[in-house]
C-alpha cells in the first residue's frame, strides 16, 4: 500500500475551542480509581454457577487459545457483573435462559445429560445448531448468551495479548503526544501510524 | 457540583430555575446557555460522571459505566435491530466517534416545507450549525491520526472510482486513539463531557447523577418538574426518591427515552405523533480480512466515508471496534471463533448505512421499559444488499482475502464472483444483521398542533412549562450523523427558552 506524505499544515496549532480537555497524565488500566462504584455480581446459586460455567467452556475456545480455570472464573464473573448492568426482567431472564440451554441435550434429544456434562466439543456443536435453527428465539437465545460470555472473554488482558492487541501503551503513547501538540510541538513523520508507515520508514 | 446516588436522602428535594433531563448533544447545550444567562440549572443525569481520566479499553466494564442496559436494548422488528444509547454524563457524544456533518440542504429545505417554519430551513440553521462547529471545534483529522483501517477504505474508493470524503468531526488535536466508542481517553473529542457540560458546571449549574427520571409533575395544567428514583451504584437497585421543582423542564433523553417519558403522561394528544416517526438509520457491519497485518485498531475510526452511492441514501465507513465487541457480533463460537479472532490484526470492519425510508414507533413497554419497533421495508432490503455487495467487492478488488458478509450463518465471500447472488442469500429480512446508533423524530417540532408534538420554542402543544431538546425534533431522517443538528435544535430551543425564564 502506498503511503501518501503528512499533509502540509495550514497554521499550527488550529484554532482551539472554548474548552480544551487535556489528556490524563496516565491512561486508565482495568477498573479505573475515579470513584466509581463496579457493581456487585448477579447473585446465583450453585445448579445456575455450574450452568453459567458449562456455558462458558462450550463458547470459549480450548487450548491453544488462552484457556485455565482462572481465566473460565473470570469470564463467568464478568458475565455476572454484565448482568447487573440490564434490566432487572433480563438478567431474571438471562438465568433462566442458562437454565433453557443447560437441558438443551435433553430437549434436543441428545441424550440424557445436561450441557454442562457433555464433551467440550459436542456442546459447543449443539450450541452452534441452535444459533442457526429456523426458529427465531433460539437464534436469539444464543446471540444473547454468546455477546454476555464471549465479550468478558474476548475482554480479558490474557486474550488481547494472545490476539496481539496492546491498547495501554498505544493510548499512553497517543496521549503523551497529543500532551506535546498542545504545548505548542508540530506534527512530525515519527507521529504516524499504522503497519504500511512503519515498513515505510 | 456533581451529585451521586450517596448524595441523595431516601426522600431528597431539589429546586431549580431550569431542570434538564439529560447531558447528551440535546441537554448540554441548553443546560450551558441558560447556566450562562445567570439562570440555576440543574441537570438530571440516569448515568455516572466517568471523567476522561477514567476511559480505558476494556469492554467489559466500559459499557457497564457508559451504555445503556449493557447495550442489550434492540428495536423489534424483523429483524431485530440492536442499538445502544449513551448512559453517562455526556450520553451518547461520550461513546460516538464525533461525525460532525450538517445537514444536506434539501433535507433542511423540506423540513421547512413540511413544518412552514423557516427557522428550521437552511437558511435559519446555518448561522447556529456555524455555532456548533465552532464550540466543538469541527475539524478534518489530522494525518498523523489516520490508521491504515482508514487508508485501505480510502484506496479501495479510488481503485473503484468513487467518491471518498473525510469525514467532519468534533475534536481537537485527535490523536487516533481509536477508543471513541468507550470514551475519548486523551480528551480530544468534543463531546459534551468535555464542551458544554464543563462550560455549564463553571457557570453554577449543578449534575444529580445517577437518578433515573420518572415522571414530570404536573400542577395545574403545566409542567413544574420532574420525580425519579437514584440508582444504588453497587446493588443497582432504585432505592431513593428524588424530585426536582423547576420553572421549566427540559426532556433531552433521546428519540427511545424521550417519548418513553412523556407517553407515561398520555401526552401529544393534539397530533397523536408522539413516539410516531421513529428513524433510526440502520446500519450493517462488513468484515473484511487482508492478508496484510492492518492494526484497525490504531488510528481513528471513521476517518472518511464512501460517499458515491448518496443519491440512493447509502453511505460506507470504516469502524474498528475493541476484540471483544468484534467477538460478540460474529455468528459462530468456540474454536471457529477463536480461529477468525486470529486475524484481528487483519480485519477491516466497516458499516453500511442506509437512510430511512419508512418509519417505527415508541411505545411503553412492560417493567417501565421503552418498546421500538421498526421494519424495514423491501426497498431497504435491497438497498442493503446493494451496498454490502459495493463494500464487499470493493474490499476484493483492494486485496482482501474474504469477507464475511451481514447476513444470518457464516457467509464468507472471497470472489467478485459469489456476490453476484446474494438476492438468494437473503431470503426473508430476518436474514440480514443490522445495529443502529442514530436513533431520531418521536416528537416532531411543528407549527401546527395536529401534525407536530412540540412548537417552534420546543415546547410540548399540550404541556406547557415542559420542553424538549434532542433527536426527537426532527421533522424527518438526515441521512448523516445527527450530532450536530442536535446541537443546532439545542441551541435554537435554549435561545428561545432562556430569555422566557428570565422574564
Amino acid at each position: 500500500m502506498s503511503v501518501a506524505p503528512p499533509e502540509p499544515l495550514p497554521a499550527w496549532p488550529p484554532q482551539p475551542p472554548p474548552v480544551v480537555e487535556p489528556p490524563p497524565p496516565v491512561v486508565a488500566g482495568v477498573h479505573p480509581g475515579d470513584g466509581w462504584v463496579l457493581a456487585e455480581p448477579w447473585p446465583m446459586g450453585p445448579s445456575t454457577l455450574a450452568a453459567l460455567d458449562g456455558l462458558v467452556r462450550a463458547l470459549c475456545p480450548a487450548s491453544p487459545a488462552p484457556w485455565s480455570a482462572e481465566i473460565a472464573a473470570q469470564t463467568a464473573l464478568g458475565t455476572r457483573l454484565f448482568l447487573r448492568y440490564l434490566p432487572p426482567v433480563l438478567g431474571i431472564g438471562f438465568v433462566a435462559a442458562l437454565h433453557v440451554l443447560d437441558l438443551a441435550p435433553l430437549w434436543r434429544l441428545r441424550g440424557l445429560t445436561r450441557l454442562r456434562d457433555m464433551d467440550r466439543a459436542a456442546a459447543a456443536a449443539l450450541l452452534q445448531s441452535l444459533a442457526e435453527s429456523r426458529f427465531q428465539p433460539l437464534r436469539l437465545l444464543l446471540m444473547g448468551a454468546r455477546a454476555a460470555v464471549l465479550s468478558s472473554y474476548y475482554d480479558l488482558v490474557q486474550v488481547h495479548e494472545a490476539l496481539g492487541y496492546h491498547p495501554l501503551p498505544f493510548l499512553q503513547q497517543r496521549a503523551d503526544l497529543r500532551r506535546r501538540l498542545l504545548a505548542g510541538s508540530r506534527p512530525e513523520a515519527a507521529d504516524l501510524i499504522g503497519p504500511s508507515v512503519e515498513g515505510a520508514r | 457540583m456533581i451529585l451521586s446516588h450517596r448524595d441523595y436522602l431516601p426522600q431528597h428535594r431539589l429546586e431549580a430555575d431550569l431542570v434538564v433531563v439529560g447531558t447528551g448533544a440535546g441537554g448540554a447545550p441548553v443546560g450551558a446557555l441558560a447556566a450562562e444567562a445567570g439562570l440555576d440549572v440543574l441537570f438530571a443525569e440516569e448515568g455516572g460522571y466517568h471523567p476522561t481520566a477514567s476511559f480505558n479499553p476494556y469492554g467489559r466494564e466500559s459499557i457497564a459505566r457508559l451504555v445503556r442496559d449493557g447495550a442489550t436494548t434492540a428495536i423489534q422488528g424483523r429483524p431485530l435491530i440492536p442499538f445502544v444509547e449513551g448512559r453517562c454524563v455526556g450520553g451518547s457524544t461520550v461513546i460516538n466517534g464525533g461525525m460532525s456533518w450538517r445537514p444536506p440542504e434539501r433535507i433542511l429545505a423540506e423540513w421547512a416545507r413540511l413544518t412552514g417554519a423557516s427557522e428550521l430551513g437552511p437558511a435559519g440553521l446555518a448561522g447556529l450549525l456555524e455555532r456548533v462547529e465552532r464550540e466543538t471545534s469541527v475539524a478534518d483529522q489530522l494525518e498523523l491520526s489516520i490508521g491504515d483501517d482508514s487508508r485501505l477504505m480510502a484506496q479501495g474508493a479510488a481503485r473503484m472510482g468513487w467518491r471518498h470524503d473525510k469525514n467532519k468531526r468534533g475534536q481537537y488535536l485527535c490523536v487516533g486513539c481509536n477508543n471513541c466508542v468507550m470514551g475519548c481517553p486523551t480528551g480530544a473529542k468534543t463531546s459534551t463531557l468535555v464542551t458544554w457540560i464543563p462550560r455549564a458546571l463553571r457557570a453554577g449549574a449543578r449534575c444529580a447523577t445517577e437518578l433515573r427520571i420518572q415522571r414530570l409533575l404536573i400542577e395545574g395544567g403545566r409542567c413544574v418538574g420532574v420525580a425519579g428514583q437514584a440508582i444504588n451504584p453497587a446493588t443497582r437497585r432504585m432505592d431513593r426518591e428524588v424530585q426536582i421543582r423547576a420553572r421549566a423542564t427540559v426532556i433531552s433523553c433521546g428519540a427511545v427515552q424521550t417519548p418513553h417519558l412523556l407517553l407515561r403522561h398520555g401526552l401529544g394528544r393534539p397530533s397523536g405523533q408522539l413516539g410516531r416517526n421513529f428513524l433510526c438509520h440502520p446500519n450493517a457491519k462488513v468484515l473484511a480480512f487482508y492478508p496484510q497485518v492492518v492494526r484497525g485498531w490504531q488510528g481513528v475510526s471513521q476517518w472518511g466515508q464512501v460517499r458515491e452511492f448518496r443519491d440512493e441514501g447509502i453511505l460506507f465507513a470504516e469502524n474498528m471496534i475493541p476484540p471483544s465487541a468484534v467477538a460478540s457480533l460474529q455468528p459462530v463460537h468456540g474454536q471457529p471463533l477463536w480461529e477468525l479472532m486470529q486475524r484481528y490484526n487483519h480485519m477491516v470492519l466497516g458499516g453500511v448505512l442506509v437512510e430511512d425510508s419508512t418509519t417505527g414507533r415508541i411505545r411503553r413497554g412492560p417493567f417501565d421499559m421503552a418498546l421500538p419497533s421498526y421494519q424495514i421495508t423491501p426497498h431497504d432490503i435491497h438497498r442493503f444488499i446493494d451496498g454490502v455487495r459495493h463494500m464487499a467487492l470493493m474490499h476484493l478488488e483492494n486485496g482482501a482475502d474474504q469477507v464475511l458478509l451481514p447476513f444470518s450463518g457464516r457467509h464468507f465471500v472471497s470472489s467478485p464472483d459469489q456476490l453476484r447472488d446474494l438476492e438468494r442469500v437473503v431470503e426473508r429480512p430476518d436474514d440480514l444483521d443490522l445495529f443502529t446508533v442514530h436513533l431520531m423524530g418521536t416528537a416532531r417540532m411543528g407549527t401546527r398542533p395536529r401534525d407536530s408534538v412540540v412548537n417552534l420554542d420546543g415546547e410540548l402543544w399540550d404541556l406547557p412549562g415542559c420542553y424538549v431538546s434532542d433527536a426527537s425534533l426532527f421533522p424527518t431522517a438526515i441521512g448523516v450523523n445527527p450530532q450536530v443538528t442536535i446541537m443546532a435544535l439545542a441551541l435554537h430551543v435554549a435561545e428561545r427558552l432562556v430569555p422566557r425564564i428570565r422574564r
